[in-house]
């Protein structure tokens, strides 16, 4: 059985990933899709895995997180709950379904997970999602350790019915990759023998959003909204603890250097909390009899000043005169996670505690230590490829002024030297898209990078742009039967599959090229000379080809020989 | 109780996970509160992991001057983490290096430590350096690693938890056929701690 199924009632020690999960299968989810992005992907990986003990559950890998979200928006339509998840920006490629889930609503309660990443430990930006539940004028709640993870994924499934609105979930990589202690229920396992279908009640003039649809809808969602102010104010989770005329305001990971914080300054019995999990909408009425109760009042929020915002137009409102203190004094920063220490020293600061100082050792030997950053494995095929390509070039003349688009996955890494052919890039797909400006606006060469992942996840639509267009560049695709960034999951060129999709199409790069009409090749980046070859005449023609260079994942080879 | 940080920091591939695994099931049972942070994602390959542990507290992060350990599983790692320390940190180190890419490849170089190690334990007190991966040969697999060290780390107390008690977390936590191998490594750890102190 999944571990993460195993034990009923009991504590158990998980990852703030796992413990939504768990929190999604206790609250009878039947339907999940999502696309892998780090800090979410063991959401889905485990609820991947998971369909092996549980006939009752479904759930995919779909191409890209908008996809994934139409399948969640269906499937409660027809009155089962659902789960997709998503890295932060992953909810920018969904948001286009995401925005229009909020009028026509749901039926099964729908929970959509944004795992953001302060820090940006594995992205390309430090965007703060909450913004999104304001944006899109759904409820949000915000996790702030695993077991709050666990408790909140079943609270946003019943507040997602009750309400029928999805609700937004948010992480961040540091409550996702936490593990911790859970304090869970029951697995209902005999709701889980079969699959129940459900059943979608025909009602074109809520779940069609034409014009005059959508303006009836956006009525109702502002109507709704108000009604889950109130609610947000006396929910549960958000916690108003009266102490002081000190006062702090937390939500998210920071919620835990607050505590320790003051529990190291000794301040644990005078400073009053407000720890928020509901957040959007904001609990107005809650933070008001907070706010009217301290004198100052400290916000400690990672990225934007999102509670602060909210706390000052209250205040404002109002009339109070609470002195504020958060990012637009500078107490805290607006980029980066926070640290412990960092808290620590903003609340010594805010308090006006002259005698607290953080001792650290006086010598730092950071810059003269050999730097470690990540790398591709030995023998990768990527690094193959792109050997075999700048060697190519070079035999031309032209590899200096050589234009590399790139894209998202471990190939990107292909930035660091020596090799260098890395020099531009958005978000996922941008490795396609990019190439027909820079066609447009420049004679250098042009070939860009793809992996096979990222081409079914967004490059598809712009080579049909570029072969309509008629723009030139080579185009690489990378083609390792895998989505290895993320942890290997399902690709759908792949060759070697899970067991759980044994019976699942293999749809080839190749058949898609040829089906546009584009000039390609297929070659084995294992073998140099006979690649080189190949793919010479294409790089001398100035014009639109594809290289799919076909060789498996080492990783993901040696994994699925292992059988896991 | 009061806090106990901590820090295992190595290379993405030295199985830290399993490290904070087993400690983090070991305090489960014996009903310490702990929160772990672990590495997932593009770190992993290869790069600098850091894992924080907290024991009786809140924060899954051990920041500058908070650590009352730090287990290095590579000696520059240990090195590059020292801001972490405050003057009675516990650090025990694998003195084994692992050389960068760059530096295999030649584009860089790996610096001679010892006078770095010098200036740290003129600061420092309690600086543990193990031959991880002898004992871990010794044991049986280079892997077994992470298991010599948190041997190591049980045998200097800097867990509120005995042997068995991380041990039986560890046999409950891996497949049969890894016990031997994994016992073997741990005790070896242990036992070195032991006979130095
Ligand atoms: C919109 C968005 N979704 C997800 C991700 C996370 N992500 C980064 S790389 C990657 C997949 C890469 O797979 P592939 O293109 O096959 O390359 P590989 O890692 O296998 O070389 C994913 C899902 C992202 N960066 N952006
Ligand atoms: S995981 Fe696979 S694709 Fe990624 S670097 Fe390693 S071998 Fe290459």
């Amino acid at each position: 059985m999944h571990p993460i199924l195993k034990g009923d009632n009991c504590k158990k020690f998980l990852l703030g990933n796992e413990a939504i999960v768990r929190g999604a299968v206790e609250s009878r989810v039947q339907v999940g899709a999502a696309y892998p992005g780090t800090p979410s992907s063991e959401i889905g990986n485990n609820l991947f895995q998971m369909q092996k003990d549980l006939s009752g559950l479904y759930f995919e890998f779909a191409v890209n997180e908008k996809v994934a979200m139409e399948i969640v928006g269906a499937a409660s339509a027809c009155g089962l709950r659902s789960i997709t998840c998503m890295k932060h920006v992953g909810l920018n490629v969904a948001s286009d379904a995401f925005m229009s889930l909020a009028y026509v609503g749901v039926e099964g309660g729908l929970v959509v997970v944004t795992a953001d990443d302060p820090s940006c430990h594995s992205s390309q930006n430090e965007q703060d999602n909450r913004y999104y539940a304001k944006l899109a004028q759904v409820p949000m709640l915000e996790a702030f350790d695993p077991h709050t993870a666990y408790v909140l994924t079943k609270e946003a499934f019943s507040l997602s019915e009750k309400f029928k609105l999805p609700v937004l979930l948010r992480t961040t990589t540091r409550v996702s990759h936490a593990r911790g202690v859970v304090e869970v229920g029951a697995i209902p396992f005999d709701f889980y023998t079969t699959f129940k279908k459900g059943f979608f009640k025909k009602d074109p003039f809520r779940f069609v959003p034409v014009p005059a649809v959508a303006r009836k809808q956006h009525k109702l969602l502002l109507e709704k909204l108000e009604e889950l102010q109130n609610l947000a104010s006396s929910f549960n989770f958000n916690q108003f603890i009266p102490k002081g005329k000190l006062g702090i305001c937390a939500s998210g990971v920071a919620v835990n250097y607050v505590i320790d914080a003051l529990e190291d300054l000794g301040l644990q019995d005078e400073v009053s909390l407000l720890i928020l999990t509901f957040t959007h909408p904001f609990p107005e009425k809650l933070a008001l009899e907070f706010l009217s109760q301290v004198e100052t009042c400290v916000v400690v929020e990672e990225l934007e000043p999102y509670l602060e915002e909210n706390l000052r137009a209250l205040a404002y409102t109002h009339g109070l005169k609470t002195k504020i203190l958060g990012k637009k004094e500078k107490l805290l920063p607006r980029y980066f996670e926070f640290t412990p220490t960092q808290v620590k020293e903003a609340l010594a600061n805010a308090f006006n505690l002259k005698r607290f100082t953080v001792e650290v050792p006086p010598f730092d030997f950071s810059d003269k230590l050999p730097a470690r950053p990540p790398v591709l494995c030995q023998g990768c095929p990527h690094r193959e490829t792109y050997k075999l390509i700048k060697e190519v070039l070079q035999e031309m003349g032209i590899e200096e002024r050589t234009i590399y688009p790139t894209d998202i996955g471990c190939y990107t890494l292909g930035i660091q030297p020596p090799l260098n052919m890395a020099d531009y890039l958005l978000c996922m797909g941008s490795s396609v898209g990019t190439p027909c400006g820079f066609d447009v606006a420049t004679d250098q060469r042009v070939v860009a990078f793809i992996g096979d992942s990222t081409f079914f996840h967004a490059g598809l639509s712009p080579l049909v742009n570029a072969k309509f267009n008629k723009h030139n560049f080579t185009l690489v695709v990378l083609d390792n039967d895998t989505t290895a960034m993320t942890g290997h999951q399902p690709v759908p060129s792949q060759t070697i599959k899970s067991p759980i999709i044994q019976d699942h199409p293999t749809i080839p790069i190749q058949k898609i090229v040829e089906a546009l009409d584009i000039p390609y090749v297929v070659i084995n980046p294992y073998k140099k000379e006979e690649a080189k070859e190949l793919i010479q005449p294409l790089l001398e023609k100035q014009e639109l080809s594809v290289i799919i260079a076909k060789a498996p994942c080492i990783l993901y080879k040696t994994k699925s020989q292992k059988g896991s | 109780m009061k806090k106990i940080k901590g820090l295992v920091v190595g290379v993405g591939g030295q199985g830290i996970i399993l490290f904070t695994r087993v400690l983090g099931e070991a305090c489960l049972k014996a009903d310490i509160p702990v929160i772990v942070s672990e590495v997932h994602g593009m770190a992993q390959r290869g790069g600098v992991v850091e894992s924080s542990i907290c024991l009786f507290g809140k924060s899954p992060y051990t920041s500058e001057g908070e650590a009352d350990f730090i287990v290095a599983f590579e000696p520059a790692e240990a090195l590059r983490f020292v801001k972490r320390a405050k003057k009675e940190t516990k650090f025990i180190i694998s003195k084994d290096p692992i050389l960068p890419f760059a530096v295999k490849e030649g584009s860089a170089n790996y610096p001679d430590l010892n006078p770095f190690f010098e200036e740290m334990t003129s600061y420092f007190n309690q600086v543990f350096l193990v031959p991880g991966e002898e004992l871990a040969k010794e044991a049986g697999s280079v892997k077994a690693l992470n298991m010599v060290m948190l041997g190591a780390a049980t045998a200097l107390e800097i867990f509120p938890l005995n042997r068995e008690a991380l041990v039986e977390a560890m046999l409950e936590l891996l497949p049969e056929k890894l016990h031997q191998v994994n016992l073997k490594a741990f005790d070896l750890g242990f036992n070195y701690i032991k006979s130095i102190l």
